[in-house]
């Protein structure tokens, strides 16, 4: 959950970056003819919404509403108790919160915007919502915007590759002070958390497992001021199945370059290995990573990925019980190949 | 063995819901952040961002999950074998699903208020002619009254809790930043085992009016730290708040403490089974009431004076005045008076019980006193 350092540094972002993004959406609307854009986000999901404001939802959910002119306003339905506190640490003026959110957009929406609304990802959107806002709006039309937020955020400007990097060198670090000997699952997580929190994520994942017998993985996924960021590695003996794995993941990091696609590279890494043992491969974008890929359709794994994006690579070992070791590191990607985010951590297939 | 036991009650509980509402089946929808549907169905620990489990009236339960980790986790744990893959381009797998054995003519869709229309949208084609109902609620009163076992998980959490408090202390000294101290606990909170947490947090004196996630103000001496730590073990969450004053305590932040704990004891000691939310927290209340301070137990100041903790931190029933909800026997609450106050700012105290028949069982083992970090 949510509850590391919330901040807004305008050294590591200015503002003039967040109003240029608000503009980029607002042009992009005019030219739909569209009279505004809602964008949905929950304490799960809400990349879209912090890379636009830099508004942390640590709980609830909430809607970035956009008109296609005019300043942003925030629909939440957190207590205006915490409005104090959003300003401090986000760029929104306009925060308006209730218990139902369609009610919140009827009352937001200027009475002279004629045009459609476009809710960005609408697949994704709660039905019920969708429904409600639908209602709210009449008689203009909802329109599916589609990833319109998201294609935004693949091409990362300085500051974010800036604040990527932070990011990784948090999540190696963090394995790092987990894969000391003798330790438990446990204590191994603590330790990750303690480094990750200390160096000031808003949140993070810690997965310390036991493998087989003698080797266990140690995963982070850690987010540094809205940027996730990714890194595993192994902890143990070497288990015979260990060269399939090893030669996957070189594999993959050869095939890393600009023009890949992602479910080209998952297909030529994906490999069996001795006693039943199965290599997977995955390639998630960092805007991706919030949610483990799980909101990607098939069109953005066979979508190549550009130069100048910043990607997380997974290869992992699939045993028969159902156990998973994983390596993994997050890489700028470039013409020609990619180069790790972070360089803490010992070689991926060391062990 | 217990937990078959346990399948077996949480299983018996359900199908008796189902029946009172005519439900032919239940599809209970998990967000990432919302599992505890699913967690009360599967036992596992979930990874992804989706899972569901479809319950019908009769016959077996079966699950869809987006991560390989969690068709293991949950197929370790026994209590469902047919596991299934979900992604968001495949949806009609569901469909598949909820035909097999005849189409259930009404069906419970437990948040169904948060499932993705990518994925409603597949249950409306499979059962064009079904009626589908929120089984939010039945999932709510399904998971209010705890088992033996849910309570077991809930006691080991209250153990993690008071640690928790304990390095929450020791964290907070002067200089030391609101981030810093949050990464001290959750350190110490993760060591022993908890999956999660949920925690809140507050610095400084008069002027704080509530909690926030942190920040990275620096603590100063005479500051009250104020903090809601909801770990979980298990799954199961439970909740401590507490204040420690940076230094030695001044008689504004000790007269607070005083009406918090007043307002608090006032609380617990009228939980019993039977009793209604409202009673609890019109109890709680009164005390501010008494001081001329009921304006403070308003929704302009504070939101709840306790609420319900089990799978999900923020459970059913909210303590608030005006719901008529009745807590049943081995339910569990957390009592907290919190809110702002004139008379030192924003102050919390609060302990999770179990409630009894003749009254409540502390989860903790903390002391409710205002608490001295020294300097």
């Amino acid at each position: 959950m949510k509850r590391g350092l919330v901040l807004l540094d305008a050294n590591e972002v200015a503002p003039e970056e967040y109003h240029r993004r608000i503009a980029t959406v607002q042009a992009a609307l005019r030219g739909q003819g569209w009279s505004a854009a809602l964008i949905y986000g929950d304490v799960w999901r809400s990349g879209d919404i912090t890379y636009l404001s830099n508004l942390c939802l640590y709980w609830n959910e909430g809607i970035l509403a956009i008109p296609a002119e005019g300043p942003v306003a925030f629909l939440t339905k957190l207590s205006p108790r915490v409005h104090p506190w959003m300003r401090r640490t986000a760029v929104v003026e306009d925060l308006r919160s209730g218990p139902n959110l369609a009610d919140l957009v009827r009352r937001w929406l200027a009475p002279d915007a004629i045009g459609p609304v476009g809710a960005v990802d609408a697949d994704f959107w709660p039905a019920q919502l969708w429904e409600d806002v639908q209602e709210a709006v009449a008689p203009r039309t909802v329109e599916d915007a589609g990833g319109l937020v998201r294609r935004m955020r693949e091409a990362p400007s300085a500051s974010e590759v800036a604040l990527l990097r932070q990011s990784a060198a948090i999540a190696h670090e963090a394995v790092a002070q987990a894969l000391g000997p003798g330790l438990t699952a446990p204590e191994r997580a603590g330790r990750a958390e303690a480094a990750a929190r200390a160096a000031g994520v808003e949140d993070v994942y810690v997965f310390c497992r036991p493998v087989a017998p003698g080797l266990e993985a140690v995963e982070v996924v850690a987010e540094f001021r809205g940027y996730w960021t990714t890194a595993a590695r192994m902890v143990g003996a070497r288990p015979p199945w260990w060269p399939t794995l090893s030669s996957a993941w070189h594999r993959a990091v050869a095939r890393l370059t600009a023009g890949v696609r992602p479910r080209a590279l998952a297909e030529a890494v994906a490999a069996d290995g001795p006693d039943g043992m199965r290599v997977r491969a995955d390639l998630i974008h960092h805007v991706d990573l919030e949610t483990g890929g799980d909101y990607r359709r098939l069109g953005d794994r066979d979508r190549p990925v550009t130069a100048g994006s910043v990607v997380a690579l997974a290869v992992s070992a699939v045993l028969p019980d159902g156990g998973r070791a994983v390596l993994a590191d997050t890489f700028a990607v470039e013409v020609g190949g990619a180069v790790p985010l972070a360089t803490r951590l010992p070689a991926a297939t060391d062990i | 063995m217990a937990l078959a036991e346990e399948w077996a009650w949480r299983l018996g509980r359900i199908r008796r819901a189902m029946a009172e509402a005519e439900l032919e089946g239940l599809l209970s929808y998990a967000a990432g952040w919302r599992q505890e549907n699913v967690r009360y169905l599967t036992g596992a620990p979930l990874r992804g961002s989706f899972g569901l489990v479809y319950l019908p009236a009769v016959g077996s339960p079966t699950a869809w999950v987006t991560h390989a980790d969690d068709v293991q986790a949950i197929r370790q744990w026994g209590w469902i074998d047919d596991v299934r893959p979900l992604d968001l381009d495949r949806p009609w797998v569901l469909g598949e699903r909820l035909s097999e054995g005849g189409r259930p003519q009404k069906l419970g869709l437990a948040h169904r208020e948060l499932m993705p229309r990518v994925l409603y949208q597949a249950v409306q084609k499979a059962l064009p002619h079904a009626e589908v109902v929120s089984a939010t609620r039945l999932m709510d009163r399904v998971r209010m009254v705890k088992s033996a076992w849910e309570l077991e998980q809930m006691r080991r959490a209250g153990t993690v809790a008071d640690a928790g408090w304990r390095a929450f202390v020791e964290a907070v000294r002067p200089g030391v930043r609101e981030y810093e101290v949050v990464a001290a606990v959750e350190s110490v909170l993760k060591r022993l085992g908890a999956g999660d947490n949920f925690m809140l947090i507050a610095s400084g004196k008069e002027e704080v009016m509530g909690m926030t996630p942190p920040g990275n103000r620096a603590l100063e001496r005479g500051d009250m730290v104020r903090t809601e730590l909801t770990p979980a073990l298990n799954g199961y969450f439970t909740q401590i708040c507490r204040t420690v004053v940076v230094g030695v305590p001044n008689d504004r932040q000790q007269r607070s403490h005083a009406l918090f704990r007043e307002a608090l004891e006032a609380g617990l000691a009228a939980v019993r089974a039977g009793v209604t939310a409202d009673a609890i927290a019109r109890a709680e209340n009164d005390v501010f009431r008494k001081y001329d301070l009921g304006q403070y137990c308003t929704s302009q100041y504070t939101r709840v004076r306790g609420h319900g903790l089990g799978l999900h931190p923020d459970d059913v029933p909210q303590i608030v005045e005006g719901n008529e909800t009745v807590l049943e026997e081995h339910a569990v609450v957390v009592i907290h008076p919190n809110t702002y106050t004139p008379w030192a700012g924003y102050h919390v105290l609060g302990d999770p019980v179990v409630v009894t028949k003749e009254g409540c069982e502390p989860l903790l083992t903390t002391e409710r006193v205002l608490f001295a970090a020294p300097v």
